[in-house]
């Protein structure tokens, strides 16, 4: 037997059993009503209201269904059949419970009956017993009929209903609801796969949680400018991400915010030395290009260190130049040599240069300085020193 | 996860959209004419009861005015249902108790024994039957405490009248039943059918997981990593656009942390479970109730059937009180171990595996037999009971080629 039948018959048979149980004991009141049957009667009509009840309690369990539904049969028909012996006319409490046992207590039957064909056969065998045992009892007696059997005749009618109409829909449910595993199927691979998209954008992550955890600090340590570039570049990926698409960030730039503490120089120096050689100065590197320092350390002292070569290549006459970097413990100092025309130190206001503003007054900022040595014929030397 | 209520298994948070949607309309419109035809048949024969007596009614006017009050609210549901949105409005259901108990006062006016001549109440009684029309549409607390004040009504007044005549008390207490049993029987399948619905809705889930890879990061935390990184692109947006103010302010930058936090977990660490992990934790009936010890992330290597069975088996040890209606579900064990002496000896560790399902409170006789059909496609397996605790140890091998993702 298939689940899905298991789950309609326990629907069934649940029914069944309440409608059952509830006309039992409606009858079981109207038969204890003083007048309706001889106390010998009575008790022997007890024993049939327990046997019937027992029946309509065991059809839950689902085991021996047949049998449990034959007992309901047998023993409500005796109990119609039980108000024959008086042999006088029946009082309306009588008529009652003879009305009640064959409307509901027996027709419960027929709810869990009609999912299945043989149970059929015993359906319409016990629905003409029933009311042929009421239409005897009744009309031997000489007792009012119609209502009694309208009444019956309404009760098989409204359980069949309800227990065909519940044996079809409960499959039908089921069966829908297992068509809907695929789509559940469906939806699992898609959001797995959905998720190892996410994971697999590794590389956008990880651009997503260096901004992430700037900000988490405030975003202090880094330019706003920046801050906001970087965000909007990570903003944008994330939303192409959710528009199904894979972003590189590879393809989109370097990342640009470094961290504190995790500029190098080297790739920086680089790219001031293209600057240069497109404006026609070569540019010379020496010495260690793997120095780490502090991002705003290492603006000023970028941009001094371009200031000084700026002044090579306006002033020096020379198309080359050598920038020496040597690190110790505490400081970085850079080295800019030119072998060009050199000038008189003293004899030339160094503020005219630029010198002051553009270059001292930005490495004391970061607690560097800045020195200039040079005299005329024999080139100019600017070494430039800032903390690590 | 929801904690399962008195009535009901509640959905898991996933089946609760258009799955949800779904199970709503899937059995009421059948269930509805099933219940259109009890009704109608009820009324029917109390019709037929009131046109029998007609001729003794002392006051006729009041009982047919009260029979037209029920007969349109009749007409009204069965016209109207098709159109009403799935829950009855309150106005409406209040509206038509309203009528309701009109009809029950004129009836019972109309059929007041003024001459000493007792005849049945009839369309105090329909209003039974015609409630039972609104058993789908409306919460089970409704349709209960409304049958009920109809009960006591009938009741009382019934038993009043055969005051005179006890032997008039059975007619009376049919009349009550009749009005009183169809709607508690319509609440009492309704909610049997609920239940059901939702029990197949979360196997039918929990089944899903049979043919995931071994290893899958799960529902749940691939809907969590999108939102986390929705989370963070509207963060990143603002400070992009400048709506949001460089410094970050406290709580900002306190969001910005946890996300990071919370998509570092999800990213680096890789949070990858077994498909019996996210079964369990998906489904709203195994997850409160099962408890999976599996260290080793031993069901990864179980194929489909033996899945399919376990998930089977466990489902219903535990559902079996809630689908019979007793009450709530069991609690289960499930132990995942490698049995031993076989590792390292077996050139495949994981191959095989000692499950072992614990579980207290099941009958001896009382085992789906489904489940024991169930445990057979996982493996060999011992039962044994102590007590009142059922223990399932079940021995497997697996295929060597299963999928190991």
């Amino acid at each position: 037997m298939s689940r899905i039948q298991k789950e309609r018959d326990r629907l069934l048979a649940a029914t069944a059993r309440t409608v059952g149980l509830t006309a039992t004991v409606t009858a079981l009141f109207c038969l204890s009503i003083p007048g309706s049957l001889p106390l010998p009667l009575y008790l022997a009509s007890l024993v049939l209201i327990v046997c019937l009840g027992y029946a309509q309690w065991q059809l839950a369990g689902l085991l021996r269904l047949t049998l449990w539904m034959w007992v309901i049969v047998v023993a409500g028909v005796a109990l119609i059949l039980i108000h024959l012996l008086p042999g006088t006319a029946l009082g309306p409490s009588a008529i009652s419970a003879v009305s009640v046992i064959g409307a509901a207590s027996v027709a419960c039957v027929c709810v869990v009956g009609v999912s299945s064909r043989s149970r059929l056969v015993l359906l319409v065998a016990a629905a003409a017993v029933t009311v042929t045992a009421q239409g005897v009892t009744l009309g031997v007696t000489q007792s009012r009929m119609v209502e009694t059997l309208v009444f019956t005749m309404t009760g098989w009618i409204a359980l069949t209903a309800t227990g065909v109409w519940l044996s079809r829909t409960v499959p039908r449910t089921l069966k829908r609801i297992s068509t809907m595993s695929r789509a559940y199927r469906v939806e699992r691979q898609a959001s797995e796969t959905e998720a190892r998209r996410r994971q697999s954008a590794r590389l956008l992550h990880d651009t997503v949680l260096a901004t992430l955890t700037l900000l988490a600090h405030s975003g202090v340590g880094v330019s706003h400018g920046a801050l906001r570039e970087q965000a909007a570049e990570d903003a944008a990926l994330l939303r192409q991400l959710r528009l199904g698409f894979t972003p590189d960030p590879a393809r989109s730039g370097d990342y640009k915010l470094k961290p504190v503490e995790e500029s190098t120089l080297g790739n920086t120096l680089e790219s001031v030395k293209q600057r240069f050689r497109r404006m026609g100065l070569e540019v010379n590197w020496h010495g260690a290009g793997q120095v780490l320092l502090p991002s705003d350390v290492l603006d000023a002292f970028l941009l001094a260190l371009g200031e000084c070569l700026e002044n090579v290549r306006r002033h020096s006459g020379v198309l080359e130049a050598h920038v020496t970097i040597t690190d110790d413990e505490t400081n970085v100092r850079a080295m800019v040599t030119d072998a060009g025309k050199g000038f008189d130190v003293a004899s030339i206001d160094t503020g005219r240069l630029g010198f002051t503003e553009s270059i001292v007054a930005r490495l004391r900022d970061v607690g560097g300085n800045a020195r200039l040595f040079s005299s005329p014929g024999s080139g100019t030397t600017v070494v430039l020193e800032v903390p690590k | 996860m929801t904690r399962v209520d008195e009535r009901t298994v509640p959905r898991s948070p996933l089946a609760r959209g258009a799955a949800g949607d779904e199970r709503d309309a899937l059995g009421r419109a059948r269930l509805d004419l099933g219940f259109n035809v009890a009704t109608v048949a009820f009324i029917a024969f109390l019709l037929t009861l009131f046109g029998l007596n007609i001729a003794e009614y002392p006051l006729l006017g009041f009982t047919v005015t009260a029979w037209v009050l029920v007969a349109v609210t009749l007409v009204a549901a069965l016209v109207l249902r098709f159109r009403l949105p799935d829950e009855l409005p309150s106005w409406l259901f209040l509206g038509a108790l309203g009528v309701w108990a009109a009809a029950v006062a004129l009836d019972i006016a109309g059929t007041w024994p003024i001459g000493g001549a007792i005849v049945p109440l009839t369309a105090a009684a329909a209003v039974g039957p015609t409630l039972l029309l609104c058993v789908p549409v409306r919460p089970a607390r409704d349709i209960v405490l409304a049958t009920a004040v109809l009960g006591v009504v009938l009741a009382v007044v019934e038993i009043w009248r055969s005051l005179p005549n006890l032997q008039l008390l059975g007619p009376g207490l049919v009349t009550v039943a009749i009005a009183v049993a169809p709607p508690l029987v319509g609440v009492q399948i309704v909610r049997s059918l609920r239940t059901l619905v939702q029990l197949e809705l979360d196997l039918v889930q929990v089944q899903s997981t049979v043919v995931s890879p071994g290893y899958a990061i799960g529902m749940l935390a691939s809907e969590e990593l999108a939102r986390l990184d929705l989370a963070a692109e509207r963060l990143l947006d603002g400070v992009a656009t400048g709506r949001t103010a460089l410094p970050l302010d406290e709580d900002t930058a306190d969001a910005a942390a946890s996300i990071a936090t919370e998509l570092r977990l999800h990213l680096i660490q890789g949070r990858r479970e077994t498909w019996l992990y996210h079964a369990v934790t998906e489904s709203a009936l195994l997850g409160p109730s099962v408890t999976l010890t599996d260290p080793d992330g031993l069901a990864a290597g179980l194929n489909r059937e033996q899945r399919d069975g376990l998930l089977t088996a466990v489902w219903l040890l535990i559902s079996d009180p809630v689908r019979s209606g007793a009450g709530q579900p069991r609690t289960l064990t499930l132990d995942l171990t490698r049995p031993v002496g076989t590792y390292p000896r077996t050139a495949n560790p994981g191959a095989t595996m000692a499950i072992v399902i614990s579980t207290s409170g099941v009958p001896r006789n009382g085992v789906d037999p489904a489940a024991w059909q169930a445990i057979r496609k996982v493996g060999r397996y011992v039962e044994s009971f102590s007590g009142s605790t059922l223990r399932i140890e079940i021995t497997t091998v697996s295929d060597t080629s299963a999928e190991l993702v």
